[in-house]
């Protein structure tokens, strides 16, 4: 749950996410999380990719995202020959 | 080189053949197999420029694409594959029941019944196809399809009978669904390749942590209407990622707001938009594309302890690399 808590402040206190873009280790010791190798490595991958920010504050304009992230692909959706228009 | 198979051509063959060649395949209702291959066909039979086909047609081959990864040649594997398409198109037909979306399906059978009957059908076909394997091979993939197919039906089981699951077992049904049966390709091609015991080990670490990421991404797009379904929110009364997260992430007060919405997001556009909101503002897609990452980052970690010739490792990775790819293009 350590990686839930990471994302829920990332997203609800604009400093931590400040932060936790310059110096991962030291927010995360600062908020008592700790995260092993991988996790540290996924969640400040993503995390350092501020575009995200504003995609949270305007939800609708994070459609694009259904064409990066196709339908084809779904699980027990035979991939599709069209993709979703 | 699996760029010259064709996956779903090669198991609408298989399948006609193996009812065509079959001593009493004459008695066997034209109706019924017209509808069988009009099925399959609705997927296979056409073509589409779109670089996202070439990923299509990888994942479709899993099996000949492992099987050639560790010095096999496709022909050792092309039924199996075949097979495992027939299952994964039965699959597909028996979520839409279940989920009671095949009412938003063009070109599927009017009735339920008709569409289980399909599946059902299916699925006795794959497993003809699997009887031809032989051997000591055959019988290990054998039960290694049926054994992996129960693992399934208990992952669906657990989605269907629970509608408010938490986080963790939202995790649980994603490997259980999903997550098995792509290792069951890449465990079954590796294996006709002829893959030592921790060859076939890496393929199915490979092929979990692709089925889950496959899962990532159906629930992620799920949280929009796509040209013909309807969202994940207005199909009341079903968890998938997102909303676990964000039931999970979320004060009280929030969580409340978001059932509500929920509730009324099938007979609501306002509702359905609002729970989308708090969904995304919860951090939903930023965690899932953590999450994603991290199985991204297995998968290759997977690939690594194989030593495969460099055209495959680029069509395995590439599949990862573009399912994982969330938001970042």
């Amino acid at each position: 749950m350590t990686m839930v808590q990471l994302v829920y402040r990332f997203v609800s206190d604009r400093e931590f996410a400040n932060r936790f873009q310059q110096n991962p280790q030291a927010a995360l010791a600062e908020a008592g999380l700790s995260l092993n190798e991988l996790e540290l490595q996924a969640a400040t991958t993503v995390l350092q990719q501020r575009s995200y920010c504003t995609h949270l504050s305007s939800p609708e304009k994070i459609t694009p995202l259904e064409m990066a992230w196709p339908r084809p692909f779904c699980p027990y959706k035979m991939p599709s020959t069209v993709s979703p228009r | 080189m699996a760029s010259s198979f064709l996956p779903l051509q090669n198991a609408i063959h298989c399948f006609s053949s193996l009812i065509r060649d079959h001593p009493h395949g004459a008695n066997i209702d034209f109706e019924y197999l017209a509808e069988i291959l009009r099925i399959l066909g609705r997927d296979g039979l056409n073509t589409d420029p779109e670089p996202v086909l070439s990923q299509n047609e990888a994942l479709r081959s899993l099996p000949v694409l492992c099987c050639e990864a560790v010095g096999g040649h496709s022909s050792q594997a092309e039924r199996v594959n075949s097979a495992w398409l027939l299952f994964y198109k039965a699959a597909h037909l028996l979520d839409l029941v279940e989920d009671s979306e095949a009412e938003d399906r063009e070109l599927l059978p009017a009735q339920p019944a008709q569409i289980l009957n399909a599946a059902t059908g299916l699925i006795f076909a794959a497993n003809m196809l699997l009887n031809l394997e032989e051997g000591d091979m055959g019988k290990a993939i054998r039960e290694d399809f049926s054994f992996t197919g129960w693992q399934m039906c208990a992952g669906q089981h657990a989605d269907l009978t629970q509608a408010a699951p938490g986080l963790q077992q939202c995790w649980q049904i994603a490997e259980a669904k999903s997550g098995e049966f792509f290792a069951l390709a890449c465990r079954a091609g590796a294996r006709l390749g002829g893959a030592a015991p921790p060859q076939i080990e890496a393929f199915d670490g490979y092929g979990r942590h692709l089925g889950i990421l496959i899962q990532i991404a159906d629930d992620v797009s799920g949280l929009w209407s796509a040209t013909g379904e309807r969202c994940d929110l207005i199909r009341k009364g079903k968890w998938t990622l997102p909303v676990a997260y964000a039931m999970t992430a979320c004060p009280d007060e929030k969580q409340r707001e978001l059932q509500q919405a929920l509730q009324q997001a099938a007979k609501d556009t306002e509702a359905e938009r609002q729970a989308r909101r708090l969904i995304i503002e919860s951090g939903a897609v930023l965690y899932l594309r953590i999450e994603a990452e991290k199985h991204s980052q297995q998968c290759l970690a997977a690939l690594d302890r194989i030593d495969l010739p460099s055209a495959i490792r680029e069509r395995l990775s590439g599949m990862v690399t573009e399912i994982a790819s969330l938001g970042q293009s």
